[in-house]
């Protein structure tokens, strides 16, 4: 364990490897240093896991200072590294299907041109994200959660080429800014009342020194969720992340589903202790949470971009995420993410084949009848959209039901947010179902010059498919509930994490609920969702023709929902534009006149000084021994006079 | 010697005075011939060696580099005897120890003597 | 008379180096033209024994020949700065004396000589012993300037500084006469306790001290002591340029932190006021002209002397934490600028005559030559300040021991000095990255071997005091509490 500290550092060293002389290596070199640094990783992940295991659950907890970092006064920031259950399962996530999508993407990027410059990026961003799941204060989690928003940034405009994608990496930081902001003025407030940045102090110190509700803990906790509703890609700040798919697939799957925009999630998690002291703050995380669910999960319904309807799917899912943390079960939020990581990175990557074997067509209604064309591609998405539908014994099953049972039964819940949960479920169902009718059943809707080209993906990029698929399908066995007979290992095993937070909010184990309610809300929701399963049967597959028809007959619903709601071009309105234009002011009559006006005084001030003072400078050795012997008698004539 | 460290410019009054001095007697000397000379000026008078052998060339020679070589490495060596004087001067009571010493001091002399004769820097041509 | 007890493991990196000097100096003349560079060999051989001798001295803090010969860790620590500048210097120069055919072995002797005299400077708190250094120093490095003898710039610069550090001896050796009248002694301790408790200091104590600050400060190129800098610098070899500045620079640093710091800094009244203003008009003066300076060499050297600005806040504040920052200010800025230099000479050497170095040959050489041009940026970023860079660091420190004992008003001064600096250092980086060299772009030669080795020793030293500074500040600190 006391090697965790080079889990970071392996890619950190690929990245450097690759961005120093990538022009120059050949292509398998590249591979070899990228996969192999983050497959290292995931090794060291392992063996720090069963490090982990081997110690007794409430010693679980193990911290790695590898330097103190900032030491100024009271601040004091070490560049440490904490392993307890919450890091070991995120590296495990992070570095395992950072490993597949490495893998995936040497066969997806081999035509690319800028082979090097992508593998820099995504080994960099490995390291931050590492960095940021691993840091063991708030300061060196800013490190990595920056990190992670530049290479998100560098990747999302990796076809810098193209204006909407760089147009999209800047929607992507600008966003993320407003929430960075909020994290960073939250860290602040909390160094300044608690009087340290160090995880375990401010989780040990907050409690006693932070009124239970109080104005100061509330204020803390909401600025810090805004940095996680910024990276998270929850309502309001949510609309960079479907213009982000215009970054490479993988890129999509890797750090805009599966790892990065999770990081607020395991921020909120993190802070457990934190939010249980505010529950005002954790209200408004539910709240948010089930409506960005409710939200994203309308809109997925009728978009024809297969990536976008993945993406807003991700946001609705993160939505999920975030209910489990309010209603304070942390730990199903957790398992959420990482079923989520794998059925979601399975989705993206098996969209990214099948956008592959289309030659770059990304609109579902110009595909249909893959099936059998791409029959890896199929069934593995055939499992992930099983699993993030909720069918029981695949892994979103087990999680989803969770959160929903959680949602309903917690101390934090309410009957509310569990209808509509179940009601988003339901619509999951549906547009998952929706995009495999239009992409692999029906009539074959692309051209004969698309059709010579139609291949199934090589095998470097179907096995981290299947080896996905066979995730979503066991992953969510590790957190079987006690109502199915199994242990809830997975909550047992994160238990100590969250047991601080859980005596705060006086959540007592195991009471709740008869398992028999749990029963019913259980069979409820699959009832629900095979239902929508059946609708979206019927329109996209039985009665296809009709399928435009079914959906125009929303009216303005439709169009509402198809056009996103009209939020960018509303916050184009509302935000960008008086913004673009007040600064636009600011700039020609503020800027031009009278800052411009001060510096350019200033330089202009200066630089006159300079001349003149470039003018003693004459170069006779004459005029130098004068200036001496001048300041001579200066430094003499000033210490007798003042004596 | 630290009751010497409370001296004020009385202590040095002395040498205060041994300056004044001076300079009165250079101005007086100066002085007093210039009001009781007698002053004739001509060409003969204005030449280099008033009463030497007749001047042909002009003063402003230049030498050869060499010269001042010579000059300069007779100097270093020549203040390498200056050293040597105090040191002869107390040749018993330094014993071993200040011969040692001189040897050490001698052979740094001698690497830079054997630096200068390789490099030519006395060779005349 | 038997022989006094000489402590020779103490003076053995002393020692070391001077028997290189000696040696190799001998050595020059037996051989061939052709095979001059042996020299350059031996040297750096020399002087990485002689370093492995200061580690070995670490920690021992004794002294020897009566007192005025000290080995504590603070000149450990200064002579490790010393060696490594030097050797460095060594590294760069092998090719360039090559290229700009003018491979005399004498050179590396010169360089030998001087790390001799400024290890004697910062070993000693006796003034006389600090002298004898400061004068091998400073003899070899007139020389070291001229060493381009067929440059007019080079001579130009030879005479300049010789002429004007003569004068500046003057004042010193005048000073120390002082100051030796007054108390009787030459040992910085035995001044204060000569002068210590005096109701009334006496005048020639001020005179003397006076003149020591004139002549050190001449040595620092504090202003209006620094008219001589921008001249020598331009006009020396590039290498000679960049030890120049990293050096003789800590030696005479060291040598003010003995003798101010702890002398007379609490016995001769307004000193710490004089030190303000000089320090105030030393950055002040040094970074707005470096504003408007086109050769990159003369513009360091203007940077130089507002680094001595800087630096000269360690003697208005006094504190020991102070010293150590200061100590470690010179290192980070030595290894800085010894690596900016290695860039410059390198681009300088790819002309015979000194062409190019003025900074628009800088133009568009990030594109052709990514590595030198992020090394050199690397360099700017850290001569400006900025972190993770060792420059931040130093100045980090610095500025904080000086905001600890309240001297608010001079750091602010201090700070906007630096934003003012930020300007010409990323004039340079800007002239690399974002301009395109119109007409014929300069050719540079490829990095040879020994400055490839060095090149990366200073960007991993830069980089690891600005990442990881607790080691290095708590080695300076070390050094600093065994002075006192």
């Amino acid at each position: 364990m006391e090697l965790i500290w080079l889990i970071p550092l392996v890619p950190l060293a690929g990245f450097l490897l690759n961005g120093l002389f990538g022009k120059s290596f050949s292509k398998p070199v590249i591979n070899t240093i990228a996969c192999g640094s983050v497959a290292l990783s995931f090794l060291l992940s392992l063996n720090a896991f069963f490090g982990l295991l081997r110690l007794a659950p409430e010693s679980r907890s193990f911290e790695y200072i590898l330097f103190s970092w900032i030491p100024s006064g009271s601040l004091n920031a070490d560049v440490g590294f904490l392993l307890d259950p919450l890091s070991a399962v995120m590296i495990l996530v992070v570095s395992g299907v950072g490993l597949l999508i490495h893998v995936y993407s040497i066969g997806y990027m081999a035509h690319d041109e800028d082979y090097s410059r992508f593998f820099t990026y995504m080994n960099l961003f490995m390291a931050s994200m590492l960095v940021l799941v691993l840091a063991n204060n708030f300061v060196l989690m800013y490190v990595g959660w920056e990190g992670v928003g530049l290479c998100s940034y560098l990747l999302i405009g990796f076809w810098y080429e193209k204006r909407s994608a760089t147009d999209a990496g800047k929607k992507a930081f600008i966003v993320n800014r407003i929430g960075d902001f909020g994290f960073a003025l939250g860290i602040m407030l909390l160094f300044w009342t608690v009087g340290s940045v160090h995880f375990a102090t401010v989780f040990n110190l907050a409690p006693q020194q932070l009124a239970y509700g109080g104005g100061i803990i509330t204020a803390a906790t909401l600025l810090l969720f805004l940095g996680a509703v910024g990276k998270s890609a929850q309502v309001p700040l949510y609309v960079w992340l479907p213009d982000a798919m215009e970054g490479p697939t993988p890129v999509s799957a890797l750090i805009h589903a599966a790892t990065m925009v999770t990081a607020g999630v395991y921020m909120v998690a993190r802070c457990n202790v934190l939010y249980m002291l505010a529950p005002t703050t954790l209200l408004v995380v539910a709240v948010v949470g089930m409506f960005t669910a409710f939200y994203a999960a309308t809109i997925g319904l009728f978009q024809n971009d297969i990536k976008r309807v993945l993406a807003y799917s991700t946001i609705s899912q993160l939505g999920y995420m975030f209910v489990a943390c309010g209603v304070a079960a942390f730990g199903a939020g957790i398992f959420h993410l990482m079923t989520h990581a794998f059925f979601k990175a399975l989705l993206f990557l098996g969209a990214g084949s099948v956008i592959h074997a289309m030659s770059g067509e990304q609109d579902m209604r110009r595909m249909g009848g893959l099936k059998s064309k791409l029959p890896v591609t199929y069934t593995t998405m055939i499992i992930a959209t099983l699993a993030i539908s909720g069918i029981p014994l695949f892994s979103g099953f087990f999680s989803k039901d969770e959160i929903l049972w959680q949602a309903f039964s917690s101390r934090f819940g309410s009957p509310l947010l569990w209808v509509v949960g179940l009601l988003t479920a339901g619509l999951t169902a549906f547009y998952m179902f929706r995009l495999i009718y239009l992409t692999f059943f029906g009539q074959r809707r692309y051209d004969d010059h698309a059709a010579s080209h139609v291949h199934e993906s090589p095998r470097v990029m179907t096995v981290p498919l299947i080896i996905l698929a066979v995730l979503s399908v066991i992953g969510g066995y590790v957190g079987l509930p006690k109502a199915l007979l199994g242990g809830a290992w997975f909550e047992r095993f994160l238990h100590p994490v969250f047991a601080k937070g859980a005596e705060i909010g006086k959540l007592a184990e195991g009471a709740g609920e008869s398992h028999a309610t749990e029963y019913v809300l259980m069979l409820a929701a699959v009832a629900f969702v095979v239902l929508m399963i059946f609708t979206a049967k019927r329109y996209y597959l039985d009665r296809a023709k009709d399928s435009e028809q079914f959906e125009h007959g929303f009216g303005g619903l439709y169009k509402l929902v198809y056009n996103k709601y009209y939020i960018d071009e509303l916050y184009d309105r509302v935000i960008v534009n008086p913004l673009v234009k007040g600064s636009n002011l600011l700039w020609q009559k503020f800027d031009v006149l009278i800052i411009d006006g001060f510096f350019n005084g200033a330089a202009w001030l200066a630089g006159q000084w300079a001349i003149s003072m470039r003018k003693l400078q004459t170069g006779m050795v004459r005029s130098y021994a004068f200036v001496f012997l001048g300041g001579a008698i200066f430094v003499i004539g000033y210490l007798i006079l003042s004596r | 010697m630290s009751e010497v460290g409370l001296t004020s410019f009385e202590t040095y009054f002395p040498i205060f005075f041994q300056i004044v001095l001076a300079i009165i007697i250079g101005v007086l000397m100066f002085g007093v011939s210039a009001m009781l000379g007698r002053r004739s000026k001509s060409r003969v008078k204005d030449e280099a060696y008033e009463c030497g052998i007749e001047v042909t060339t002009d003063t402003r020679h230049r030498f050869s580099v060499k010269f001042y070589l010579v000059a300069i490495l007779f100097i270093v060596f020549d203040l390498e005897t200056v050293f040597l004087f105090p040191w002869a001067v107390n040749y018993k009571q330094l014993g071993l120890f200040g011969l040692v010493e001189m040897v050490i001091f001698i052979l740094i002399l001698l690497v830079g003597y054997v630096y200068i004769v390789k490099k030519g820097a006395i060779k005349w041509d | 008379m038997s022989f006094p007890n000489v402590d020779f493991a103490l003076l053995s990196p002393s020692l070391i180096v001077c028997i290189t000097a000696l040696l190799t100096m001998l050595l020059v003349p037996f051989l061939g033209e052709k095979r001059q560079v042996v020299v350059a060999h031996l040297s750096w051989i020399g002087l990485s024994i002689a370093l492995f001798a200061v580690s070995q001295q670490i920690g021992k803090n004794a002294t020897t020949f009566g007192g005025m010969f000290l080995g504590d860790d603070f000149s450990q620590f200064f002579s490790g700065i010393f060696i490594v500048a030097a050797m460095l210097t060594i590294f760069t120069s092998i090719d360039y004396l090559r290229r700009k055919e003018n491979e005399h072995g004498e050179y590396y002797p010169l360089i030998l000589f001087a790390t001799y005299g400024m290890m004697v400077m910062a070993s000693s708190s006796n003034l006389l012993v600090i002298f004898l250094g400061l004068e091998i120093m400073s003899v070899s490095l007139y020389v070291l300037a001229g060493f381009a003898r067929t440059e007019l710039k080079s001579t130009e610069a030879a005479i300049k500084y010789f002429l004007l550090g003569a004068f500046a001896t003057g004042f010193t050796v005048f000073g120390i006469a002082f100051v030796y009248g007054v108390t009787g002694t030459f040992d910085v301790a035995g001044i204060i306790n000569a002068a210590f408790g005096q109701s009334n200091v006496d005048t020639f104590l001020i005179i003397g001290s006076a003149l020591l600050l004139i002549g050190f400060g001449f040595k620092v190129a504090a202003v209006p002591f620094h008219m001589w800098a921008p001249d020598a610098y331009e006009g020396a070899p590039s290498p000679i340029t960049g030890f120049m500045s990293a050096g003789p620079k800590a030696a005479a640093f060291a040598a003010m932190l003995r003798i101010f710091s702890v002398g007379f800094g609490s016995t001769v009244p307004h000193l710490q006021t004089l030190f303000w203003i000089v320090a105030v008009a030393t950055m002040t003066v040094g970074n707005i002209i470096a504003l408007r300076q086109n050769n990159i060499k003369r513009m360091l050297a203007f940077s130089s002397i507002a680094h001595a600005g800087y630096i000269l806040i360690a003697l208005v504040v006094g504190t020991g934490e102070a010293s150590s920052a200061a100590a470690l200010y010179l290192l980070a800025y030595a290894l800085t600028n010894l690596g900016a230099f290695m860039v410059i000479a390198l681009v300088d050497s790819g002309a015979k005559h000194d062409e190019f170095t003025s900074i628009d040959t800088y133009t568009g050489l990030a594109r052709k030559r990514p590595f030198l041009g992020l090394a050199l940026t690397l360099f700017m970023l850290s001569l400006a300040g900025f972190p993770p860079t060792a420059g931040f660091m130093g100045k980090f420190v610095l500025f904080k021991a000086a905001v600890s004992q309240g001297f608010y008003v001079l750091i602010v001064i201090a700070v906007l000095n630096s934003l003012v600096s930020v300007f010409y250092y990323l004039r340079v980086v800007v002239k690399m990255f974002m301009t395109e060299p119109d007409g014929q772009p300069v050719e540079v030669p490829a990095v040879p071997v020994f400055l490839m080795v060095a090149l990366a020793f200073a960007v991993a030293a830069v980089l690891l005091i600005g990442v990881y500074p607790q080691g290095w500040f708590n080695f300076a600190g070390l050094s600093i509490l065994g002075a006192n």
